[in-house]
């Protein structure tokens, strides 16, 4: 996509109430590169899908202050770390839970997601080849992972379930996920080699 | 092929809670000093992002899968570890498999590649991808449809496909993606539906069918009904049978009866519509000649003289001339109305300052009594759309008309006493026929007085739609009803008729 496409339903959507509609569109957009930034930052889907929630909702009080033509993904993921870094400051729990919320390191992070930014979306592309992948799964690999992604459990609670080690779940965890990610990247530059 | 390199094994690791306090130290400092490592750490959380969706996708599929076939989860089958590592146990598990599979007790999973469907009917663009190459082709009638295979319907298109069992899928008018996923078992069928609405006649089955979209599982075991999807909602509507509907967020499901209608998104719990009773004492014979005409009434309204009103409208209609004629029997309550609704293209320049394609609506007729109509076009985000109603008496009359707009700030406008938007009842949304219609508030802002603003957002047949609506009353008049529509391609989704009061009347 180039960049005149990019920023047109931006430019579009600030300015009087029409854009907020516009709003709900660019969220919904960039949803998953503001969960991503968050799990990096705190690495636990609970609580990075909590404070998606309120980014959100931070994302619609201040849309008045958000400008035509800049960028929505920066915007909302600079909200994102406002956010994480204020509940570090007010609860104390998160100190311990969130490893990594640290001014210094979710600078960065920011560092990482704006070059990332500047690269194609790929997203669609790769969850459609991931949904193909998942299906080929099979037996103890397909289960591990269903434990861990769909499931939320922990590598601990997953080897009780199997009844396995620790250490024998978590290489299982690993092979699973890195069998999926090869077939993933498999799809992808075949769809790619296909396209050129 | 990508290897997970040491930076991934090791965020991998943190993901996992697998550091201990020292590496986890170190990790943190790595983090500062090396933005090769911050970068990879933010594409990896990306890959875990769409993992989680797509895994809890998946899962739930499974489960609802699972409690259809009635299968116990497999941990209540476990062996002990002492018996899964003997040998003779196992040998003697496969000579009975043998056997079993011999005589035809055990069924064998099905691959992907293997042929489940045949093509028997193809309008416009249809392109199937091959589970092999990733290559696409254009589909052809008679040919066979094979697990793993996606299939791409352009807009406008259409497909009909038999399983071998007699099973009938048809999608009557595209865009719409389908794909044949591979079921646990051979007599079982399963689909995926990312977008578009399919019309499913499915034989009796001995295996429950799924039909899953992006939000819903739809578990079937034989029936006809007709699933829609789009981006935020799917809705199931049975004609005959009864199927299950479950959303994948959370798996909660409702049972979707005969008659019934059902939907499900995201952001909307599994509803049931229990679909109107059917009309009564409507008879058409004065204008049978003109619905013949048109084509409307023959191919989308099941009307026909002396015969029940059963549908009043289909999934969506093309632009053209549509009219449904108000009769009634003497000491018969009036079910309907007049209504002739002339739609013709034009092009104006919205409020965005570009110009649209925009359809205008007018030509209503000999009307009496309560005439109310909807109209919807796709949603575009960041668009204006803009709609205008207006009726014009010919005689005096009393006459009301409500209007809503959304989008561009307007709350009310027309002629008469126009209500404020906000002024209106929550239920302001009938639901017959085959149309399903579901509104939701969202929050969108606040304005300058710092009080929240909410959208109505609507749904029609799992699409979002921007909704205008329009309802006036009058008495030996004329109305003309003028709507004005922002953009692409406008539908008249439904048409809706309020019971009337205007006594006993025969025009039949």
């Amino acid at each position: 996509m180039d960049d005149s496409q990019q920023k047109q339903p931006e430019e579009r959507a600030a300015g009087d109430t029409a854009g907020m509609e516009a709003m709900q569109g660019l969220l919904v957009k960039h949803r998953t590169y503001l969960y991503a930034y968050l799990y990096a930052a705190v690495m636990n889907h609970h609580d990075a899908e909590d404070l998606l929630q309120e980014v959100s909702k931070v994302v619609i009080r201040c849309w008045s202050d958000y400008s035509a033509g800049t960028n929505f993904r920066a915007w909302a993921r600079e909200i994102a770390r406002r956010r994480v870094l204020a509940h570090v400051r007010s609860r104390d729990k998160y100190q311990a839970r969130f490893p990594l919320v640290d001014p210094i390191i979710l600078e960065s992070l920011d560092a990482a997601a704006e070059e990332l930014e500047q690269e194609p979306d790929v997203v669609s592309q790769r969850r459609r080849a991931m949904r193909e992948c998942q299906e080929q799964l099979r037996g103890t690999s397909r289960r591990v992972l269903f434990h861990r992604y769909a499931e939320n459990l922990s590598v601990d609670a997953i080897a009780k379930t199997l009844s396995r080690t620790v250490t024998a779940t978590y290489s299982l965890l690993k092979r699973a996920r890195a069998a999926l990610r090869r077939c993933v990247e498999l799809r992808l530059s075949r769809q790619h080699a296909l396209e050129t | 092929m990508e290897q997970p390199s040491e930076h991934d094994e090791l965020i991998w690791a943190a993901f996992d809670g697998m550091l201990d306090e020292p590496a986890r130290r170190e990790f943190r400092e790595q983090l500062v000093s090396n933005a090769t490592l911050a970068r990879r750490l933010l594409e990896l959380s990306l890959e875990e992002a769409m993992l989680k969706d797509v895994l809890a996708e998946a899962h739930i599929l499974e489960t609802v899968r699972t409690e259809a076939l009635g299968v116990p989860p497999r941990r209540l089958l476990r062996f002990p570890r002492l018996l899964r590592s003997a040998v003779v146990p196992l040998a003697a598990a496969a000579a009975l498999a043998f056997v079993l599979y011999y005589l035809g007790i055990v069924r064998i999973a099905p691959r992907a590649g293997d042929a489940v469907a045949e093509v028997t009917h193809i309008e416009g663009g249809v392109r199937v991808k091959s589970h092999a190459d990733d290559t696409w082709r254009g589909a052809e009638e008679s040919e066979s449809l094979a697990l793993g295979q996606t299939v791409r319907i352009a807009t406008g298109g259409k497909l009909t496909f038999l399983y071998k069992d007699g099973t009938r899928i048809e999608a009557r008018s595209g865009p719409a993606t389908l794909h044949f996923q591979t079921p646990r078992h051979r007599s079982a069928k399963a689909l995926r539906l990312d977008e578009g609405v399919l019309y499913a006649d499915v034989c009796r089955q001995t295996e429950p069918m799924i039909l899953s979209t992006p939000h819903a599982c739809v578990t079937v075991l034989g029936t006809r009904f007709m699933i829609a999807t789009g981006s935020r909602l799917t809705s199931a509507n049975v004609t005959e049978g009864l199927v299950k509907l479950a959303r994948i967020a959370d798996g909660k499901s409702i049972k979707v009866s005969t008659g019934a209608l059902a939907a499900t998104g995201p952001e909307l719990a599994p509803v049931l519509w229990e679909l109107s009773p059917k009309y009564d004492g409507l008879f058409f014979r004065k204008y049978a000649d003109h619905y013949e005409k048109t084509g409307f009434a023959l191919e989308s309204l099941p009307v026909r003289e002396g015969r029940r009103l059963e549908s009043v409208a289909p999934h969506a209609l093309p632009i053209r001339t549509y009219c449904i004629r108000r009769s009634s029997r003497p000491g018969h309550k009036v079910y309907a109305l007049t209504i002739c609704l002339k739609l013709t293209k034009t092009e104006f320049v919205g409020p965005d300052g570009n110009r649209h394609e925009a359809v205008q609506i007018s030509n209503g007729e000999d009307l009496d009594g309560v005439a109310g109509f909807r109209l919807a076009v796709p949603d575009v985000h960041g668009f204006v759309c803009r709609y205008e109603c207006a009726v014009d008496l010919k005689n005096d009359s009393a006459f009301r008309i409500q209007a809503a707009y959304s989008g561009d700030g307007l709350r009310h406008a027309g002629s008469g006493n126009a209500e404020p938007y906000d002024r209106w009842p929550e239920k302001t949304v009938p639901r017959k026929g085959t149309i399903a219609v579901t509104d939701q508030l969202l929050l969108v802002g606040q304005d300058s007085f710092g009080r929240f603003v909410y959208e109505r957002r609507s749904f029609v047949n799992g699409r979002p739609v921007q909704v205008a609506w329009c309802r006036a009353s009058a008495v030996d008049g004329e109305m003309h009803f003028s709507v004005i529509v922002g953009h692409g391609e406008a539908h008249i989704l439904s048409l809706t008729f309020n019971e009337l009061h205007v006594g006993e009347k025969n025009d039949g």
